[in-house]
């Protein structure tokens, strides 16, 4: 099955877009760029295309300028604008890469859709594709033919055509073949008005007189032709962006930015038959900032909803402060096959939903705060690292071995404690806890132990003395004094 | 008589065979579900609660004393007031190890309930300890039967350790007793943890 989409008043749209004042008015392209200022001088150049204020006046393209200006004398020509049709063009195409990658540019208003591939879900999205406020027609056929010439006639659109339907169909919209525009007067000469009166010619009679062309026609309109597509090749890169025309604040909104932003993602890697690894995003904020942000996908991942979910988890953690005017998605890309399950590696059942929840978690409790710990090397208290836990390969850290059996339930921060001490300057010794959450006398001690790094650097030198201790109520716990004067306790063993 | 011959048979094997017939850490005719230490002693798709002294040492008997650093980890612990000490442990132990370290008793719950839910790990231990003892009773019934019911869906093993008993739908229910010393600080973690007693209080096994 193919699709055709068309825009008829495109050329008038991105002209329109030049000058936006003139909307709501009935307006005209020209054919040829001409000064508005000229007018009077080419009045007998024809109209390449109308909007709709202009066609409810009776006027419609093809028609010469004089003589729609007779027809509505207040209509406004516009110069044609090539830039701007380019860019809606590439709108359409971006737009319909949502639902196949297999797309054909056969106009700059016109584009065949090869839906074999696609599933009849996204091929619903026909319906509700959206390029610049405006919803382009489509006509679906068994030929991308049939689909193309049906399309250029509104009693089909939104329909699915056949060669039985199309013969209905006006002779004119062979005007709309290549080199339709040569024998479209010798058929109207011959009484032909409908697509079915020429359908009903004897093919091998017709291709004696009018050529093989004329037999090609036969078979297209009979629907015995499919040919393939001239695959309109997607651009290199991967890299997107959009721009919001009101700052978004919401997760809404953008949400349905980035909906859109994927649906042409997915078509492009589907055309390139390759995976995300990761997302970068970078949102654009009012006044000029920005900030980028990175999701690592734990296994390469085609779907739109599975790139979708990791986005959203992402946009509901978000506190970016001020609006957002604009975001930039690019991908980092890989094989699909690159991360297949492995029989004899152990794996997590479910690593997509791994990631979500650990995404989830960092909303929770924010960055830094889920991972693998792998204990320092240093003697540094509590310097520790976190390794992310998606299954990224583990540090080998072998060498580190526990001071002592018990592990420390340790404070964070510590606790700032009074401590009676003898008053050695260098070495005090703890002799009781006066303050904090442990107090009491000190019955029993293990130490001191002296720790100290960075001394060659008086920034960050550091340097502390510990001793486990045994309270009076038989509570055990790890107690350090740090030159000066400071007494902490670092924690409790359990 | 056949007793007899079976155990003739293996002292014959142990002769011939030394290594694969070494004796096992586990004498008195105990078995792995026994042990407190070993996962399988926690039913599936319940909360097991541990209460008492010495659940550090719980930590350190799960983890155990691998060789070689865990490409995936075993256990997630839910760090209730942020109090784990990653220089306690060997990175081997550690890479065992998901920590999630939260700062309050909501943060805690929230946390459990994503984890359990996702059940990729399925053994959650949640330390209640570093909770204030206000905001711990504060936690209503509710949760914890919400946690219950999502335990059992994804088959979860759900450990609390706390304190004092507080979660009223617990599968099962031990107290350890630890009579800790200093001169515990010196002696090999396998003894300590041998040394520990295991207490059950409530064994609701959960048929699965």
């Amino acid at each position: 099955m193919f699709a055709a989409l068309h825009f008829p008043d495109l050329t008038v749209m991105a002209a329109l877009r030049a000058s936006p004042g003139s909307h709501g008015q009935p307006c005209a392209v020209l054919e040829a760029d001409v000064d508005p200022g000229a007018i009077l001088e080419k009045v007998t150049l024809a109209l390449q295309a109308v909007n709709d204020a202009a066609r409810m006046t009776g006027i419609s393209a093809g028609w010469p300028l004089n003589r729609a200006l007779v027809r509505c004398p207040d209509l406004k020509v516009l110069a044609p604008d090539p830039a701007g049709e380019a860019d809606l063009l590439r709108q359409l195409v971006e737009a319909a890469e949502g639902i196949t990658p297999d797309i054909e540019v056969t106009a700059k208003d016109t584009l065949l859709l090869d839906l074999s591939r696609t599933s009849s879900r996204h091929a619903a999205r026909l319906a509700d594709l959206e390029v610049a406020d405006a919803w382009p027609l489509h006509v679906r056929a068994a030929t991308p033919d049939l689909a193309r010439l049906a399309v250029r006639h509104e009693s089909c659109h939104g329909r699915t055509v056949t060669p039985r339907k199309i013969a209905a169909l006006p002779v004119a919209l062979l005007n709309f073949l290549p080199d339709g525009a040569a024998l479209l007067p010798l058929l109207k000469d011959w009484g032909l008005a409908t697509l079915g009166d020429f359908m009903r010619l004897p093919r091998q009679d017709l291709t004696s007189r009018l050529g093989p062309q004329a037999g090609s026609w036969h078979d297209l309109l009979h629907g015995k032709t499919c040919r393939l597509l001239r695959l309109h090749r997607p651009p290199e890169s991967m890299a997107q962006s959009m721009d919001f025309e009101e700052p978004l604040s919401g997760t809404e909104p953008l949400v349905f930015a980035f909906k859109r932003l994927l649906h042409a993602l997915c078509a492009r890697l589907a055309a390139r038959y390759v995976a995300v690894k990761a997302l970068k995003i970078v949102f654009h904020l009012e006044r000029g900032a920005s900030f980028a942000r990175e999701i690592r996908l734990p296994e390469p991942r085609v779907e739109e909803g599975e790139l979708l979910r990791p986005i959203q988890v992402l946009l509901d953690s978000l506190k970016t402060g001020s609006s957002a005017t604009g975001l930039s998605l690019d991908v980092e890309t890989t094989l699909p096959t690159a991360a297949q399950r492995d029989w004899f590696i152990r794996q997590l059942p479910q690593p997509e939903r791994w990631s979500d929840t650990l995404a989830q978690l960092e909303a929770l409790l924010g960055p830094g705060k889920v991972g693998i710990p792998v204990p320092p090397l240093s003697h540094r208290p509590d310097d520790f690292k976190l390794l992310p836990a998606d299954g990224h390969s583990p540090a080998d850290r072998a060498g580190f071995f526990p001071a002592n059996s018990l592990p420390l339930r340790r404070f964070r921060p510590v606790a700032p404690v009074m401590v009676a001490a003898d008053a050695h300057p260098r070495q005090p010794r703890p002799l009781a806890l006066l303050t904090g959450p442990c107090r009491g006398q000190i019955m029993e001690t293990r130490g001191p132990f002296r720790h100290s790094g960075h001394w060659w650097d008086p920034g960050t030198a550091w340097q502390r003395i510990e001793w486990d201790v045994r309270l009076a109520n038989d509570q055990l716990l790890r107690l350090a004094f740090t030159p000066p004067d400071q007494w902490v306790i670092d924690g409790l063993y359990q | 008589m056949a007793a007899a011959v079976i155990e003739q048979l293996r002292k014959q094997l142990r002769e011939k065979f030394p290594q694969a017939h070494a004796a096992s850490p586990l004498v008195g005719g105990e078995t792995a579900s026994e042990q407190p230490f070993d996962p399988a002693y926690f039913p599936e798709g319940a909360i097991s609660e541990v209460i008492g002294s010495g659940l550090g040492l719980l930590v350190t008997g799960l983890l155990g004393e691998p060789r070689e650093v865990s490409p995936l980890p075993d256990f997630i612990l839910v760090d209730g007031g942020d109090q784990f000490d990653p220089a306690s442990f060997t990175p081997e132990a550690c890479s065992r190890l998901v920590w999630v370290r939260c700062g309050t008793a909501a943060e805690m719950l929230k946390a459990t309930d994503l984890l359990v839910r996702d059940a990729n790990v399925p053994f959650i231990l949640l330390d209640t300890c570093g909770i204030a003892r206000r905001d711990l009773s504060g936690i209503p019934a509710s949760a914890w039967w919400r946690l219950k019911l999502a335990a059992a869906t994804g088959n979860c093993r759900l450990v609390v350790m706390s304190p004092v008993a507080q979660v009223p739908c617990a599968a099962v229910r031990v107290a350890l007793n630890a009579r800790l010393g200093l001169e515990d600080l010196e002696l090999p973690r396998r003894e300590l943890v041998a040394r520990l007693r295991v207490v059950p209080e409530r064994m609701k096994r959960v048929k699965g």
